[in-house]
């Protein structure tokens, strides 16, 4: 049961784009565990490997020349904060899986890795069919470091710690592999419609 | 049940709960506080624990600053009071975390509201008579901004000998230290009393963080050493 607080009011227009708990900001807050890597471009590779038929390593040149996507969408972060109407743009997962020539069968997870050693772990089934991109621009601009630029993975769906910035792996597996935040004390899938914060959420 | 009310800073005052239980969490851990309208519409915030707890007391400590429009700081700036009742959720997260167990050498380096949890690790530190070295590096606006000022900076006294403080905009009168953002020089100085390279945590608004971490990295120390919490936006 709630505490009821005595003379708190919400705000005079909610809207229904927000997720139960999450508060609208304008700004665009940073939040990762160490400090922003840095990546030489001439270096940076986007590998595709795992569970595909044909495992690929994409230069920067390489993934930029691939057709771009774009998602004009809200994203969510579990510290509480939504922006909304964002464009983001990038190649969508579903173009670089067939890229690989496909996933093998029994394939359920994404594990994402990132330079500076994060990781997270996504069911398959919430990178595909539009749902996901490998995103390089937000409303217009190349993402900056602080926003995971080069490149970032992007699952708007989900709580944003899941659109691992810095991506330099996509690994497709049979089985799952909580990653970073996950064994850390956050949930394992977040969605922010059930407000699937921390492990101890349904 | 909030049991107490300290005023620690300008807009800034930390809230002693009592719960029934004992209260056990990690130093750097955090702490969820929700509200909820008689209409049923919920906000919630994070906040750093400013206090260890290892579970021999019921008690815990929330650092609270009053942010502009914040709609949950400010709620409780205004309305919560000694006898007051609030939804707490937590301990959360269990990255930003600093234990008794570790021996390494520590650094700690604050920038505002930033030192909430690092003053949770050096209490946590002297509690547990932990014998490995832990200094703290912290940047404050000027004095009055400055919570905590009775442990790290006592009126008419010294900072205490295992903190270095810096003074961005007002100094105390008299001040012969630091008085200016912490940069290359200022981290280079602190580290040099170090005898091994430190296990580094900063902590607080994003454009410092940001600095003080290229920084660290760029005189050669490890991204897998330095732990970082951000609050707050890019520009």
């Amino acid at each position: 049961m709630a505490i009821i607080n005595p003379g708190f009011r919400s705000p005079r227009q909610l809207s229904s784009r927000v997720p139960p708990g999450q508060s609208v900001v304008t700004s665009w807050p940073v939040l990762t565990y160490g400090p922003t890597p840095r990546i030489d471009i001439d270096a940076w590779r986007l590998s595709i490997n795992g569970n595909v038929h044909k495992p690929t390593e994409l230069t920067w040149r390489q993934f930029n020349d691939l057709p771009k996507s774009r998602m004009d969408t809200d994203i969510h972060c579990v510290t509480r904060w939504s922006k909304l109407g964002m464009q983001w743009e990038g190649v969508s997962l579903d173009d670089l899986i067939k890229l690989a020539d496909g996933l093998t069968e029994n394939t359920h997870y994404l594990i994402a890795s990132c330079y500076g050693g994060y990781v997270t772990n996504l069911p398959v089934a919430d990178v595909m069919d539009g749902k996901a991109l490998v995103a390089t621009q937000a409303d217009g601009e190349p993402l900056t470091p602080e926003h995971g630029g080069p490149a970032r993975l992007f699952v708007p769906h989900l709580y944003f710690w899941k659109s691992a910035k810095y991506i330099s792996h996509l690994t497709f597996t049979e089985h799952d592999h909580p990653g970073f935040w996950e064994v850390n004390g956050y949930h394992n899938y977040g969605d922010p419609w059930r407000e699937q914060r921390y492990d101890t959420d349904l | 049940m909030v049991t107490e009310v300290l005023r620690e800073a300008t807009d800034m005052r930390s809230y002693m709960f009592a719960f029934d239980e004992p209260v056990m969490h990690y130093a750097g851990q955090h702490y969820e506080i929700r509200l909820t309208a008689e209409d049923g519409y919920q906000a919630a915030r994070l906040y750093s624990a400013a206090m260890p707890a290892n579970g021999t007391s019921n008690m815990l400590q929330l650092t609270i600053a009053l942010m502009p429009r914040g709609e949950v700081s400010e709620y409780i700036f205004h309305n919560v009071k000694p006898g007051s009742h609030l939804e707490i959720r937590g301990p959360l997260g269990r990255y930003f975390v600093w234990t008794p167990q570790q021996t390494d050498p520590v650094l700690l380096v604050g920038g505002g509201t930033g030192v909430i949890p690092l003053r949770a690790m050096r209490l946590a530190h002297q509690q547990a008579g932990s014998r490995s070295m832990m200094k703290l590096l912290y940047s404050a606006r000027s004095y009055w901004d400055m919570p905590y000022k009775y442990e790290l900076f006592p009126r008419n006294g010294k900072p205490a000998e295992d903190i270095e403080l810096t003074f961005t905009e007002q100094p105390p009168v008299g001040w012969q230290g630091y008085r200016r953002r912490i940069d290359a020089a200022m981290l280079d100085e602190v580290l040099a009393t170090f005898p091994a390279s430190p296990r580094i945590y900063v902590c607080g608004p994003t454009p410092m963080v940001e600095t003080v971490t290229q920084l660290m990295l760029s005189s050669g120390l490890g991204t897998n050493t330095i732990s970082a919490e951000r609050f707050g936006s890019t520009a």
